[in-house]
């Protein structure tokens, strides 16, 4: 049993097994690389395999250090998978489109350069719904990445590849981008844990962009401990994005093995309703329990913002997306249609061979928004109910710590299930989208399975920059259930 | 909100993008849906609320003015055709429309 039990311990374990040098880097990953050999031709995480004779080469590196006794960062060793819309450089960088099909990226993005300081192994890029629109994984244009828990479920997405790797073990770590879910939601369907910072706490320096606004990074694990841990490591102002926010950097790790006695929860009566799975309302009312148990005070509220953000989401992100897209033209980089007769014709053939049907579907939308006659019905009015939104966030936590919700209405659902149904596809994100909007951190832990034992999760909302409160409350359900 | 075949050309003209002529029923279709869907923000009395486009709190605030040395990237390297220093491209003017 001790070659399979590498690959269940977190990284906060490993690094401590390391540091005792009662294991190598070189035998973790040799583990990962079996495993890695005998999953993923079911599972299709990866869309770059991690290139074993360099991760090979950093290990042993890595080994020496430690059989030196040097002190090294906390995740030294750590191999981390990185989704395919954040730059390595050197390496390909597709977001799962055609139309970066063979692009290297000449940077890294800035989360990468700090992965690196810390000696962490990068472990290959994940598949991802194309250019991160997608909540599902069935929209890259290369493969569909299965559900570890059912091959015949979707991952969620769009990181769906990120939260495959580290559910079946392939990966110790992972970094995913959630613009309206995107983390949180293929965690929460894949048993793991997901967190989208505070917008402005990780540098989107390197992050392909979507939708500026709401996009970050952020961390993929086992464990509430693992995630703590990668934000200290991946947060920080960043003097390349402009977005980044000039706010210092705590110790997250600080925030675990806290008690949350008096700790005031706020539960949104608009997402704790017969609208859910029944096992999802079921398992979201037990972990309640465990809450209360460990002092905390429960309130359900009214919280109307839940029925009005997918909508003004499904505005905003688009027009931001039509506009960071009109990049992609085949002039300086990527996929380019030869032989057009001007260059009105060539961006066309480009984009249309290059881009898949929903980015077309949201690129045609966020254009159609911005356009003239239009502009105010739908931009504008969503912009004026993202800020009717946020001034409701900034409401509750006037009263609480914290909001806690179901990650998903849903467990994961079949392959294929929603291909036809765009809308449908959009309100899974119900719960997800609101905390995009006003910026603020979350995290969908593990909460529950359901009787086909599919992970069901749980997401808890702080105020803007709080996630010690986060991680104290998640620490200590994770601990408790 | 019914769109046209003509808005949707509309559209792809702005987004420089096409569809082939069988696929653009579909899409319509679906974005009529969405568009349908979009009405429930009428419900709301927006009139006084000013709106928001960011979430930037903590601004790190302008730099100082002077030269930063940044890393020389190899431009040319993912370029499809780069020829005297320049990225070449079809003619801009003539040609089909």
């Amino acid at each position: 049993m001790k070659s399979t039990s590498l690959l269940k311990k977190s990284a906060s374990e490993l690094s401590g097994l390391l540091k005792e040098r009662k294991i190598t880097c070189t035998q973790l990953l040799t583990e990962l690389f079996q495993k890695i050999s005998a999953t993923e031709p079911s599972i299709q995480a990866f869309l770059q395999l991690p290139d074993k004779e360099k991760a090979y080469e950093e290990a042993a590196a890595i080994d020496i250090l430690y059989a030196k006794g040097e002190t090294l960062p906390l995740l030294a060793g750590i191999p981390i998978a990185i989704k395919d819309n954040i730059c390595i450089k050197g390496q390909k960088t597709t977001c799962a489109s055609k139309i970066l099909e063979n692009f290297v990226s000449p940077y890294d993005a800035t989360v990468i350069k700090k992965l690196k300081a810390n000696k962490m192994i990068l472990f290959g890029k994940t598949n991802l719904d194309e250019f991160a629109m997608g909540s599902s994984c069935e929209n890259s244009a290369f493969h569909i990445t299965k559900n570890p828990h059912d091959l015949t479920c979707v991952t969620g997405g769009s990181s769906g590849g990120s939260a495959a790797a580290v559910a079946s073990e392939e990966v110790t770590l992972a970094l995913g981008s959630d613009t309206g879910g995107s983390i949180r939601q293929p965690a929460s369907f894949c048993g793991v844990v997901g967190c989208k910072p505070t917008y402005g706490r990780v540098s989107r320096y390197g992050l392909v962009a979507f939708a500026s606004s709401l996009d970050q990074i952020g961390p993929i694990t086992k464990t509430v401990t693992d995630s703590a841990q990668l934000l200290n490591v991946i947060c920080g102002t960043d003097t390349n994005d402009a977005t980044s926010a000039a706010y210092p950097v705590e110790d997250f790790s600080l925030s675990l093995n806290q008690d949350i006695k008096g700790l005031k929860i706020g539960v949104p009566k608009e997402l704790l309703n017969d609208k859910l799975q029944p096992e999802v309302k079921a398992a979201i009312e037990k972990s309640l329990a465990v809450f209360e148990k460990g002092g905390a005070i429960i309130e359900l509220i009214n919280f109307e913002a839940f029925n009005y953000a997918v909508p003004a989401y499904y505005i905003i992100a688009p027009a931001e997306a039509s506009s960071n897209l009109a990049r992609f033209d085949g002039v300086r980089y990527g996929l380019r249609a030869e032989n057009q007769i001007n260059l009105r014709s060539m961006y066309q053939k480009t984009r249309g061979l290059g881009f898949g049907p929903e980015v077309k579907r949201r690129i045609i939308l966020g254009t159609f928004v911005l356009s003239s006659g239009y502009y105010d019905a739908y931009y504008l009015k969503a912009q004026k109910t993202r800020a009717l939104i946020k001034k409701e966030f900034a409401k509750a936590f006037q009263k609480y710590d914290i909001l806690l919700t179901p990650t998903s209405p849903t467990t994961a659902f079949k392959i294929g299930e929603m291909a036809n149904d765009p809308l449908a596809m959009y309100l899974a994100d119900v719960a997800t989208i609101p905390v995009n909007l006003a910026g603020l951190p979350a995290i969908s832990i593990p909460c529950g399975v359901s009787k086909d034992n599919l992970p069901i999760g749980l997401q808890i909302i702080a105020k803007n920059f709080d996630e010690a409160t986060m991680i104290k409350a998640a620490h200590y359900f994770e601990r408790s259930k | 909100m019914l769109l046209t075949k003509k808005d949707l050309n509309h559209i792809l003209k702005l987004a420089h993008f096409e569809i082939p002529e069988s696929e653009k029923e579909e899409y319509l279709g679906q974005l009529a849906k969405i568009l349908d869907y979009m009405k429930i923000l009428d419900q709301l009395d927006l009139a006084k609320i000013e709106p928001t486009s960011e979430n930037m709190a903590y601004r790190q605030g302008s730099r100082e003015d002077e030269v930063r040395q940044y890393e020389e990237l190899d431009l040319a390297i993912m370029a499809p055709d780069f020829t005297e220093n320049a990225f070449q491209v079809p003619k801009i003017l003539g040609g089909e429309e």
